[in-house]
């Protein structure tokens, strides 16, 4: 049974001696079979998990959770980063089955945060950390030995054929190609996080800081594109507008937190600003770098699995929208 | 759903579960799942019994697993809808395996996961897999305060829809 083969494992597993008690709760977080299943590893009466295990629901999926294990290693090695990593312990195959154990990261996620107390002055600080958090990130330079290169740039291979499937006009197809030119000349020096929205930070409401990252399956290394600024933007809005309207979907929020103009268009706007600001780059690649992040988010399920989900086609509605209404955007 | 219970043998090497269903008119064999491939011990065996609506009595069960436990068996699980069902199922399955059996409660809100019960700690761990859950809405709220109360009060039987049993075999009598 899987307590027992901690106990009779743990040592090798994780480096400690085995706890006097453990208990295991496995969970799922989505029910795609290409996701994972988690189990949370609760140690000696502990309120949260000390430790995590993620398991590969099928082959398919296993070079995920190898690819998370490594970036894992990678950014533990970055003395600024390690504190918001989860300290990677062990990575194995047991019947077929890809495993990691990883330590627990206590708190709660920033999208909960969110939607529970607004933009309120702790939240809001907790909001701007994130971005610092994520400068720190995409700029590191660990070691990068095992994980995935340039990322969703191979995913770009089947773009236009998705693009031609969703309706795009021909012209929107070439202002597209366009975006990516912009940054297929660029250097590939950005380490990206790959799934950075609200729920995969997490904060301690007490000291009302972050206390780090999960979830890094989609990590890669070397991209040209900082898209994960974009991911964090839109979800953003997801987080936000979803407080007032919970029935919202991720299309109705993203077009109100970048077309409807308000008092949220400052805030992201005064977001993005701050990025590219300590990133080096200049605004005007915004409206670029936002089509080409949705483009890759458009067939990301696609690439990584070779069969579409429902993000994927979510995204692809965000990425048409977003070029047949481009004087409409409002973050700027 | 059994692909969620099937983690908790990770560790054990198996190369199919014969998963039987209990109804009014007796228990048979709903389906085989095959399991891990190469390597493993290919003749080895979960045995899963799901007991559903009916009122599994320990006699029945005992039953059952004297018909069904070999040498093969890796380890047993039985699913029951009624937490007041844990243990007959338990005692029936006590007389063959030594050892912990484990008992977890199946959450449908969260995707099917297992909460595990009987343990130090309960309250805390059901406290913590509620707060996993990310529908905010009013009605959703509402649910999640009633929960916690549910957990407070030592009543949480109540938010599972199912319970599961397991054990392995190792030690078993012979």
């Amino acid at each position: 049974m899987l307590r027992d083969f901690f106990l009779s494992n743990w040592k090798e597993l994780t480096g400690d001696k085995p706890p006097e008690d453990l208990r295991i709760a496995p969970i799922s977080s989505c029910a795609a079979d290409y996701g994972n299943i988690i189990v949370m590893i609760f140690i000696n009466g502990s309120a949260s998990p000390g430790y995590v295990m993620k398991v590969s629901r099928t082959p398919l999926a296993a070079f995920k959770l190898e690819n998370e294990f490594s970036s894992l290693k990678a950014l533990s090695a970055d003395r600024g980063l390690s504190p918001y990593i989860p300290t990677p312990y062990h990575l194995g195959v047991r019947s077929a089955n890809t495993f990691f154990i990883q330590g627990g990261l206590p708190g709660t996620n920033l999208f909960r945060l969110i939607r529970k107390n607004g933009l309120d002055k702790p939240t809001r600080a907790l909001i701007d950390e994130s971005i610092d958090l994520l400068l720190m990130i995409n700029k590191t330079r660990a070691p990068v030995a095992g994980m995935e290169k340039n990322g969703l740039e191979d995913a770009f291979a089947s773009l236009e054929k998705e693009l031609l499937n969703a309706g795009a006009a021909p012209d929107e197809i070439e202002e597209i190609g366009s975006s990516r030119a912009v940054f297929a000349g660029m250097d590939g020096r950005f380490f990206l996080h790959g799934d950075y929205w609200q729920t995969n930070i997490m904060a301690d409401e007490r000291t009302g800081r972050i206390r780090g990252v999960i979830d890094w399956e989609f990590s890669s290394a070397s991209a040209r594109a900082p898209t994960d600024i974009i991911h964090f933007l839109t979800n953003l809005a997801y987080s936000i507008y979803g407080r007032t309207k919970p029935d919202a979907t991720v299309l109705e929020s993203y077009r109100w937190g970048f077309f409807e103009k308000g008092a949220h268009n400052v805030i992201f706007s005064s977001l993005m600003k701050r990025y590219f600001s300590a990133a080096g780059l200049d605004t005007g690649l915004f409206r670029p770098l936002l089509e080409i992040s949705l483009a890759g988010m458009s067939v990301r399920e696609l690439w990584a699995y070779g069969r579409h989900a429902k993000m994927d086609g979510i995204c692809m509605e965000m990425l048409l929208h977003t070029i047949r209404n481009r004087e409409a955007l409002c973050v700027i | 759903m059994f692909d969620n219970i099937k983690i908790l043998f990770f560790g054990l090497e198996w190369g199919r579960a014969d998963i039987y269903g209990m109804g009014e008119d007796g228990i048979r064999l709903l389906k085989q799942i095959s399991g891990a491939d190469a390597g493993t011990d290919a003749s080895a065996r979960i045995l899963g019994l799901e007991a559903g609506c009916g009122s599994p009595s320990k006699d029945r069960l005992v039953d059952f697993f004297m018909k069904n436990i070999d040498e093969k068996v890796a380890a047993v699980y039985v699913t029951v809808d009624n937490e007041r069902q844990i243990g007959a199922v338990k005692d029936a399955i006590g007389q063959f395996l030594p050892g912990e059996a484990e008992v977890y409660g199946i959450d449908p809100d969260y995707f099917f996961s297992l909460v595990p019960l009987e343990c130090t700690g309960r309250k805390a761990i059901e406290k913590y897999i509620l707060g996993l859950k990310m529908d905010f809405s009013a009605r959703a709220r509402v649910k999640q305060a009633v929960k916690n109360l549910l957990i407070d009060m030592n009543i949480s039987g109540r938010l599972y829809e199912k319970f599961v049993i397991a054990a392995d075999c190792k030690g078993r009598r012979g």
